[in-house]
């Protein structure tokens, strides 16, 4: 059921032909149909239309807006969820979700690639196919229509307790309650024929129940219909369970209707409509129909419906996670008390620990809106109580800059803006860091003081300022005449500081090591002019032999750094490095701005500074650019992979170089709010 | 496995004679198969019928004594497929070199070469594990693959100041002072002599030759500043001896090709050969006595091949085939398109991980190759394979062009609706539709006619059950066919004597 479901999203028709109001549904040669010969969805669509389904749909039943009607049908699928529950993952619309994501166009042109053909063609590929097809023809119903009539009213899958001993439950409520009862007749014996034919035979004997029928699927599983409703589970218990809540529900709700016929209900219709959230729906709609048998449902749970009322109304996907038995579990423990024993840790998630920490739920939801697919994590922890080590990552002020905006010179395949106050290291070693590493630190500082009191640790940290930046490009140019054998993406940190005069004692600090590091291998230092700024560098020797490098990979690098305003640059190459110079003396004019406007959003565009701490963008040109400078590896690696010959591997890696054109970007970025915590992908394909 | 229990005997110069076929000794494709399956790895259907038409000894010339034609053909190869070793180096992962590797196998119009390369990989087994530099390892391949039919001299020379075994045997830590005796017990003892022709003393003394040696810009290079360039004594005689008087040294033993004839008799004949010591070792001293003479690779290689002994019931199917023979084997009898990746993957799990070997003495082979989990895994593999799909285009073009070397290279524009699985395709391919016809194809293709009664009995069991089985409902007709293609080459590739190389 579950490889069905998922395999949904790829059917494209095959080659049906309609004749007059009848349908000659001849079984097609399922590997015979050419995926450019099959129908397109505008195409598809329109046969839909001409043609008479077995099962004749209900008026508006082929619609997959989310209306009245569905939403509280599919609302009642929550309330078959045991409370043990500890994930829950919940499609309203299955329709809905399947026809997103198959008209995505990264999906409809990455279809069309020479490469994507072997999977298109493997067995199991064409094995889903093949069901499906059967399906619609025994059903008399396409896709998507076949969709809607099986699972229009919602699918639901939850799963727990973890780590040992999980129960699943899998339910999915149809539209149609006559295709789901001749669906749910077939389903067993399909899935058991292909079964045997791989050599396994699994009994399955259908019992009928006061609530539907039951089929015991081998030692472990049970399937259960009721009316348009079909469960899954590895327990027979929470299947019962689930099939009995249904069965309450729905003599409750025959027993509303009768009611509404006999009285005229208009008190409790005002109520209904004075409750606007969805919390109110749900809790009234059990009051009314339940009538006190609310005991056992996850849908009781505080952080379940507390979650379920800040969810998105467009969601396409939605999912909870309880993380109560996180903060149980052993490795975590360990993890949430401060200071942690792991300084890695801290520095690199200390605030993502503190929220995982202080919320007892996660949810995840998965949207789409015009050339945007998103998703969101939500925890409800925030600012509000947060550990101390968390001020690591985010500024005091919830109205300071979070994160700078992030950079793109030409090539750019990933942009880092984040914000790390490193002086808290050192002015709150003993709170955030284990007491060793605090002594080290000390000590360290005490020995560099020693060399130049301008180079102390202690200063180094506390000037750093704590807004930093993070590019990768597609591998630069570099002026040597020797090419390495392996060519490495362009690099470059931004550091901000707090005071644009250390940006001296950084240049001698890095004077100084370059120094030191002369003693090893011979490297030779110039220095350069880029529109009014300095930049200095280091070359390696050409000549002569270089320990450990017979490849020449040094041959990518010519460490570069400079200084502009109060922004502190160290790039791989001059020639980032200068792109930089341009970029950065042009924000600084916008910069100024920012510090005196009220108003820093959240939602900002990359180009703009934001309140959310963390952020970081994929570019697909980048990734382009990347491809495009080791084509030839590209090439000898689809030869190798995919078994083709080099004249077809080269049309391959063509091919995929047009299509990461249109990939766009993706970005993420966390953000803090008063009692929440979020982090949002987003992935933008749109063209402009 | 045919059982012969007793050890035999038999005269070396009969055995070393070359093979004349006679009413009592016929040539037979199965002969064909068997020395496709030593000499190369694998035959197709098409190989099969042109090596039976061309007979033994003309089958031999097209390996070791090709024509102008075929010369052509196979520098036209290698000069396509060594232009691609400097883009490999910049792919920085050994899967991808022991996948480009593979492919030359499969493709090679030279599969001997490539054959006596393998061996020689695991004669001087050198491991990408320490030596961490995937360019070294390439450069040792093609040491190995130029010489592989060539000098033994030669090669032993070459391997001696290759950078890959200079840091494998830590010769590039070895100066006066302070020699490490590694390469020289290693050349002694697994490269040249064998244990027990060598003392203690001729390896001490051997290091100190093998001193000031590096590697630079790719290249290993003498220091003379590092080297112990004092008197030595090795093997009785003295000298100031430098690392190459001593490979000379070993060579002049008498040992040293009677060592390496050993290990070619155990490559290409069988590596338990059933034969009394006496008659082994007057085998083995003929052999050597030839070899000996020049340390020619490809003279020596050439009389086992064409001897009356590599033909006999001692050779035939007294091998196990190693993961190589039996992963690239396959592919080429079916002449699969499967992506070579694949392939590496498959020879890893099998335990032959391409410039990895687990260590200087390289891969025990033989029975070592086969456990419960390998078996799996050449199942699965098997598996993989019969349920591969690949458009006919890709099968139907699998005859040579002329001067292009190889199908695979000259095959683009692939229509993927056409996609079969391969053993459909390939019985379709040679007009075998019928169940009862593909099942005669598949034993000529893997066997050509060689099973006992009590196999054929149980192929024959399982292909009737294949006329009337209980397919699921939705299965459609074409797919019903293809199953019943897939399940009965899957049972061939799956016997025992499949194994068997």
């Amino acid at each position: 059921m579950v490889i069905y479901l998922s395999f949904c999203g790829w059917r494209v028709t095959g080659s049906e032909k309609i004749v007059g109001k009848e349908r000659d549904l001849k079984s097609t040669d399922y590997a015979n149909t050419p995926l450019e010969k099959r129908n397109t969805q505008k195409e598809l669509e329109k046969k839909l239309a001409t043609t008479k389904p077995v099962f004749a749909a209900k008026k508006n039943d082929s619609s997959y807006a989310d209306s009245n009607q569905t939403k509280e049908q599919s609302q009642y699928l929550l309330q078959l969820v045991p409370q043990q529950a500890e994930l829950l993952v919940y499609i309203p619309n299955a329709r809905s979700l399947v026809e997103t994501v198959w008209k995505l166009p990264a999906l409809q042109n990455g279809l069309k690639l020479k490469a994507a053909q072997p999977t298109l063609q493997s067995p199991e590929m064409l094995a889903a196919l093949e069901i499906l097809k059967f399906q619609e023809k025994t059903l008399g119903t396409n896709w998507p229509e076949l969709l809607d009539q099986l699972a229009g009213n919602g699918i639901v899958f939850a799963a727990g307790p973890f780590p040992e001993n999980s129960k699943i439950l899998l339910m999915m409520q149809g539209k149609n309650e006559e295709a789901v009862a001749k669906w749910f007749a077939q389903l067993p014996g399909l899935v058991m024929s292909e079964m045997r034919m791989r050599g396994t035979n699994i009994p399955a004997v259908k019992i009928a129940v006061p609530e539907g029928e039951i089929i015991p699927f081998g030692p472990e599983f049970v399937l259960a219909r009721s009316k348009s409703t079909c469960f899954f589970s590895n327990d027979r218990k929470i299947l019962e369970y689930s099939l009995n809540k249904l069965k309450n529900l729905n003599k409750s709700k025959t027993d509303k209707v009768q009611t509404k016929t006999n009285e005229k209900s208009s008190e409790k219709v005002q109520e209904n409509q004075k409750n606007n959230s969805k919390l109110g729906q749900a809790k009234s709609a059990l009051k009314e129909d339940h009538s006190g048998s609310l005991s056992g449902g996850l849908i009781d749970r505080k952080e379940f419906i507390s979650a379920y009322k800040a969810r998105s109304q467009n969601s396409l996907l939605w999912i909870w996670f309880d993380l109560h038995p996180l903060h149980e579990a052993g490795p975590f423990k360990e993890q949430f008390k401060q200071p942690r024993d792991n300084f890695v840790l801290t520095v690199l998630f200390a605030g993502w620990f503190d929220i995982l920490k202080r919320a007892n739920y996660v949810s995840v939801t998965l949207g789409q809106q015009k050339e945007q697919l998103s998703i969101q994590i939500d925890l409800p922890a925030g600012r509000e109580g947060q550990a101390e080590d968390v001020a690591l990552h985010l500024p005091e002020d919830s109205k300071m800059i979070g994160s700078l905006p992030l950079l793109s010179p030409i090539g750019t395949m990933f942009s880092h803006s984040y914000y790390h106050n490193l002086g808290l290291y050192w002015t709150k070693r003993e709170a955030i860091l284990p007491k060793s590493i605090g002594k080290q630190l000390e000590k360290a500082d005490e020995q560099i003081a020693k060399m130049n009191e301008k180079f102390r640790l202690s200063k180094i940290l506390t000037e750093v300022g704590p807004y930093f930046r993070f590019v990768v490009t597609a591998p630069q140019k570099c002026d040597y005449s020797i090419e390495p054998t392996v060519r490495i993406p362009g690099l470059a940190q931004i550091i901000s500081l707090r005071h644009p005069e250390f940006g001296q004692n950084l240049n001698d600090a890095v004077k100084a090591a370059a120094f030191l590091v002369s003693t090893q291998i011979s490297i030779k230092r110039f220095e350069d002019n880029e529109d009014g700024v300095v930049l200095y560098g280091y070359r390696f020797p050409e000549k002569g032999s270089f320990p450990n490098d017979p490849d020449g990979i040094r041959f990518n690098f010519i460490p570069t750094y400079a200084q502009i305003g109060d922004q502190f640059i160290i790039a791989s190459s001059p020639n980032l490095a200068r792109e930089l110079i341009h970029i950065l003396k042009k924000e600084n004019l916008k910069k100024e701005k920012i510090n005196n406007s009220q108003q820093v959003p959240v939602s900002a565009t990359p180009q703009q500074a934001s309140l959310a701490n963390m952020r970081l963008e994929f570019l697909a040109q980048g990734v382009r650019a990347n491809l495009q400078a080791s084509i030839q590896e590209a090439i000898l690696q689809t030869m190798l992979d995919a078994g083709v010959s080099e004249e077809e591997a080269k049309q391959q890696t063509s091919q995929l170089l047009q299509y990461l054109q249109q990939l766009g970007t993706t970005e993420l970025l966390t953000n803090y709010g008063k009692n929440s915590f979020q982090i949002r992908f987003i992935w933008n394909w749109s063209s402009k | 496995m045919s059982a012969i229990h007793l050890k035999s005997e038999i005269d070396p110069s009969f055995a070393w004679a070359p093979y004349e076929p006679g009413k009592t000794n016929p040539w037979t494709k199965a002969k064909v198969g068997h020395f496709y399956n030593r000499a190369a790895f694998g035959a197709n259907w098409n190989e099969l019928q042109e090596g039976f038409d061309l007979g033994p000894q003309k089958l031999v010339d097209r390996f070791i004594h090709p024509e102008e034609k075929q010369q052509k053909k196979i520098k036209d190869f290698y000069v396509r497929s060594n232009a691609q070793m400097r883009t490999l180096q910049k792919l920085l992962d050994i899967n991808q070199c022991s996948a480009w590797w593979l492919s030359r196998m499969r493709q090679s119009p030279s599969p001997l070469q490539e054959k006596m390369a393998l061996f020689w990989h695991n004669h001087f087994a050198t491991s990408f594990a320490k030596v961490g530099n995937i360019g070294y390892m390439l450069g040792q391949y093609q040491t190995m693959h130029e010489h592989a039919l060539g000098d033994f001299v030669q090669l032993l020379q070459a391997i001696s100041k290759d950078p890959a075994m200079l840091i494998w045997l830590d010769t590039i830590t070895s100066e006066k002072g302070k020699p490490n005796e590694n390469y020289a017990r290693e050349l002694m003892e697994l490269f040249s002599l064998g244990i027990g022709h060598y003392t203690e003393m001729d390896i001490r003394q051997a290091a100190r030759a093998f001193t000031g040696w590096r590697v630079k810009d790719k290249k290993g290079v003498f220091e003379a500043k590092n080297h112990d360039d004092g008197e030595k004594t090795v093997f009785g005689k003295k000298g100031k001896f430098q690392g190459e008087q001593i490979v000379y040294l070993c060579l002049e033993q008498k040992a040293c090709a009677e060592f390496l004839v050993r290990k070619f008799i155990r490559y290409f004949i069988s590596e338990d050969l059933q034969l009394s010591e006496k008659s082994l070792s007057a085998l083995i001293e003929s052999l050597a006595n030839q070899f000996r003479r020049d340390y020619r690779i490809d003279r020596c290689i050439e009389t086992i091949l064409r001897s009356n002994l590599f033909y006999s019931p001692l050779a035939y199917r007294q091998r196990i085939k190693s993961p190589v023979d039996f992963t690239v084997g396959m592919a080429r009898t079916l002449e699969s398109a499967l992506g070579s990746l694949t392939l590496a993957e498959t020879v890893e799990l099998l335990g032959q991980n391409l410039f990895r070997p687990p260590s200087v003495k390289g891969w025990d082979g033989g029975t070592a190759w086969l456990n419960g989990q390998t078996i799996l895994f050449r199942n699965q593999f098997a598996n993989t394979m019969c349920k591969s799909r690949q458009p006919s285009a890709l099968i139907a073009n699998s005859k040579p062009k002329e001067d292009t070397g190889n199908s695979n290279l000259e095959s683009p524009n692939l229509d993927w609706s056409t996609a079969s699985p391969l053993p459909y395709i390939l019985a379709s391919k040679y007009q075998r539709h019928s169940l009862p016809e593909q099942k005669d194809f598949f034993f000529q293709l893997f066997f050509q006619g060689d099973l006992s009664p009590e196999t054929r009995n149980h192929i024959d069991q399982f292909a009737e059950q294949l006329r009337n089985p209980d397919y699921p409902a939705h299965w459609s007709e074409r797919h019903r066919q293809e199953y019943a293609s897939i399940s009965l080459c899957y049972q061939f590739l799956t016997l025992p004597e499949y194994q068997l190389n």
